[in-house]
């Protein structure tokens, strides 16, 4: 193992691997940053140079771009409310009102730390116990699947924060608008309208950046010529206080636990791990109030989720040879351009490349966090530039990104549609996050249990059956109940105060419901 | 007045003057000496994936032979069909060419499903880039280690068992049916959405075979992660030799390949064609393709336009024969 690691080392130092590792993840802060322009965009831009570096050096670099873009993401989520990349749409709940509160500093502070250490958990994760996660993985059939998604679509009901109701008809929406394209099972094409481009289904970006970029670009349209924010960032304004600190230690860690726990399940990936680390925080807070209202834990559980899955991504990728997403589909790619062919025999036969990459992660995400501190105060400054001159820019970098994704104009198209519609939500008071949870979910559920049933031989007491599949499930069934226990209790705590309600008029019946589904 | 319709038929002029010699000048440029200009390939998946790797490895040695930038672009979506889709409608200059699968080239059609474009009439063939087997994979709690004990375990225990393919309409669900039809044995089929999760259930054992590609198989079969029953090439696979083929099997005649065509908007210019069929002969030839060729698993081609029409028809008549033989219905 030592010795594994000091090979890595050496690798990792030579100087082209250093330049070519910083060239990395600062592209990928900087791609992250652009509204559009994700990690996957940049890494198929950049793939054709791969055949010119050191297999290693390849990978060290489109790795770099991969974990920078999740690092970078949340900066413009932050700042402008406009996710850059699809992972960090979760990060604009409550850090866009933490930089509206003049407190923007902080939030890249805390972003760029609980970033950090959700990396850095994720790499500890990929080192020891790479192999044991990828075997773990692999007990995951369709029934596991599928009684996981319907874990976090259970557990993550309420992410939008606000109403019930409107959190769920927002969800199931989301799920329908994910049975668009070719149905697995029978090879239908579903809801395609006759058109070639929608067989694949709607683009997650498209979607995204059009329900978030498109719509908040549209709805601040009244204050073009105002700025966010007047007065000078000074560096004491982005120190977080000691509150800020006690209170990210807990988010931080669970975020990274389940960033890293989803991240090594092939096809689970960054945008769940985001949404569902919101969603466990929402859950375990004392005072849910708080949430969409600029808590801190509302950023540092994302971030340390969405950076901790974009590091144990790497476990299916190299131990077992099976990419978990398009991403490291790519970065396979890399690889078989270089002859090398990915499977269980990598880090025994290409010692080099396993663990030369791994060592670049240490080194990259240092260089994150150096490159990182001192450009928040230039970050904040952006929020100094008027909308007139902000905008423009962010939709012609939209249109760029998701035509770019799968060269097709047809998607651009689609961000108008759906920035329509995200205005038309966020005038309505609807969140779009559940919706994105759904639309990611739904398919996975879908698909997960028809395989599954498939394979019982449409017998549902087989499918339960399984320890495994039965757990999860029972898992699912005690949080509802919980839930609705909960609820009950909360019901009744509220009629005995409103028989004396003179004793806490502070109390609003009206929204006390709502946290819990 | 006079001056002003004067001036606007004199500018008519020289603009109809000024694109007359662009169209003679742009005529003559195809003919002798294409190309001026950076080449295209369209691969109608995402990068990363086995024929957008194809696509690059020949498309970096045809750079030098054909001293212009041959730069690859990924339009994916609908199993190929919307990148070919883009070929067929571009200009039929020959700087836009796709890089056409099975699917897009023959079965999406073959089971009636609209591509938006008509591979005969739109399309032009220059050559084969390559053909590449299916490995017929087992999990390896399986207690049959050989193609006829797994089809005679199948036909005791009718339908207990499970394959897994890359999805319904693709050339390894096609295959397996044609083979479970010839053999008259009756398998339960899940079909994936690719070759990932497929993988990822037939080591996790949770579907007992699985038709997966070469190079990515042979990996796991290197490491014991799964039994390899057969491949459907016509010959063993260089990087699995031990594996039999079907053939070997006892399926006589029984073969099945994926490959890839070098296909131009029809009509493009003659000389243009012969210009990139020779590039791509060439590539074929090189040691340096050939080794990354092999690596993947790949049989490398040598066509002239000509044989790889001929290639072509053959193969639709051995998928038309496929889908009716095996009884899969068509839309």
């Amino acid at each position: 193992m030592l010795e594994n690691v000091l090979l890595g080392f050496a690798t990792a130092v030579s100087p082209e691997n250093l330049f070519y590792c910083f060239l990395g993840v600062f592209l990928g802060t900087f791609i992250g940053v652009l509204p559009g322009l994700g990690s996957l965009a940049a890494i198929s831009m950049l793939l054709p140079i791969s055949f010119y570096l050191e297999p290693t050096t390849a990978l060290i670099r489109l790795a770099g771009i991969f974990y920078g873009g999740a690092y970078g993401g949340s900066i413009s989520s932050i700042l402008l409310n406009l996710p850059g990349t699809p992972s960090a749409a979760i990060t604009a709940l409550d850090g866009n009102p933490m930089a509206k509160q003049g407190r923007a500093g902080v939030a890249l502070f805390i972003t760029a730390i609980a970033s950090f250490v959700g990396g850095m958990i994720g790499v500890v994760a990929l080192m020891g116990f790479g192999p044991a996660i990828a075997r773990l993985g692999l007990g995951f059939g369709p029934g596991g699947y599928f009684a996981l998604v319907l874990l976090g679509l259970v557990a993550a009901v309420t992410v939008g924060g606000g109403s019930v109701v409107k959190g769920l008809s927002m969800t199931v929406l989301g799920l329908l608008l994910g049975t668009v394209g070719t149905d697995v099972t029978s090879g239908e094409f579903r809801y395609t309208f006759d058109f070639v481009e929608m067989r694949d289904g709607l683009s997650l970006v498209a979607l995204c950046m059009g329900l978030f970029g498109i719509a908040e670009v549209i709805g601040s349209v009244h204050q073009a010529g105002a700025r966010k924010i007047t007065e000078k960032v000074t560096m004491r304004g982005m120190v977080p206080t000691r509150d800020d600190v006690r209170r990210s230690y807990g988010p931080v860690a669970r975020g990274a636990s389940i960033g890293g726990f989803l991240g090594a399940l092939p096809g689970a990936g960054t945008v769940i791990a985001a949404f569902l680390a919101y969603a466990t925080e929402l859950r375990v807070a004392r005072d849910k109030s708080r949430f969409g209202k600029g808590a801190v834990e509302g950023i540092a559980a994302p971030e340390a989720a969405n950076n901790a899955a974009a590091q144990t991504a790497f476990i299916p990728t190299l131990t077992i040879g099976i990419p978990g997403s398009p991403t490291m589909s790519i970065m396979l790619g890399a690889l078989m351009i270089h002859g090398i062919s990915p499977g269980p025999l990598l880090v025994t036969d290409h010692p080099d490349v396993f663990w030369g990459l791994i060592a670049s992660f240490w080194i990259g995400n240092v260089f994150l966090l150096v490159l990182n501190i001192p450009l928040i105060g230039i970050w904040v400054r952006v929020l100094q530039f008027p909308y007139k001159y902000i905008y423009p820019v962010v939709i012609a970098l939209i249109c760029i990104g998701v035509y770019s994704m799968r060269t097709s104009l047809f998607d651009v198209g689609f961000v108008v549609v759906f920035g329509a519609l995200g205005y038309l939500f966020q005038r309505t008071g609807y969140s779009a996050a559940p919706l994105i949870l759904g639309f990611v979910l739904g398919p996975m559920l879908e698909e997960n249990l028809r395989r599954a049933m498939l394979m019982a031989r449409g017998d549902p007491i087989r499918l339960v059956a399984d320890p495994l599949t039965g757990s999860i499930l029972s898992l699912s069934a005690l949080l509802l109940v919980w839930a609705v226990f909960g609820a009950v209790r909360r019901l009744a705590h509220m009629r005995r105060l409103a028989e004396r309600p003179s004793e806490n008029p502070a109390e609003n019946p009206a929204e006390s419901p709502s946290g819990e589904a | 007045m006079t001056t002003l319709s004067w001036k606007r038929l004199r500018r008519s002029i020289t603009a109809f003057a000024l694109g007359g010699l662009a169209l003679v000048a742009a005529g003559t440029a195809m003919a002798e000496d294409y190309p001026t200009k950076p080449v295209t390939f369209v691969v109608g998946f995402p990068p990363g994936g086995s024929t957008d790797v194809v696509a690059r490895i020949l498309a970096k040695h045809m750079t030098d032979t054909l001293g212009q930038p041959v730069l690859v672009e990924n339009r994916p979506g609908a199993g190929g069909s919307v990148g070919i889709g883009h070929v067929a409608k571009s200009d039929p200059d020959a700087y836009t060419l796709g890089v056409s699968g099975v699917g897009a080239s023959i079965l999406i059609n073959a089971l009636g499903r609209n591509t938006g474009y008509d591979f005969d009439k739109e399309l032009d063939v220059i050559g084969v880039m390559g053909t590449l087997g299916l490995v017929i994979a087992g999990r390896t709690g399986l207690e049959q280690k050989t193609l006829p004990e797994l089809i005679q375990y199948a036909k005791d225990n009718p339908g207990k068992l499970t394959y897994g393919t890359s999805g319904v309409g693709t050339p390894g669900h096609l295959a397996m049916a044609y083979l479970l039809s010839l053999a008259k044995v009756d398998m339960l089929h899940i079909p994936y959405k690719g070759n990932t999760p497929l993988m990822n259930d037939v080591l996790g054992g949770h579907v007992d075979v699985a038709v997966l590609t070469t190079p990515g198989a042979a990996e796991q079969v290197r490491a014991g992660g799964i039994i390899a029953y057969a491949v459907s090439s016509p010959e063993r696979s260089p990087l699995m030799p031990n594996v039999p083929t079907v053939i070997e099997g006892g399926f006589e005649g029984f073969t099945a390949t994926l490959w890839n065509l070098l296909v131009a908007p029809k009509g493009s210019p003659e000389g243009a064609k012969m210009r990139l069929s020779e590039a791509l002969n060439k590539a074929m030839q090189d040691a340096d393709v050939l080794a990354s060729y092999a690596k993947q698993g790949l049989a490398p081609t040598i066509t002239t336009p000509a044989q790889a029409q001929t290639f072509y028809e053959t193969e639709r008549a051995k998928w038309d024969k496929v889908i009716a033989d095996a009884g899969i219905k068509k839309k």
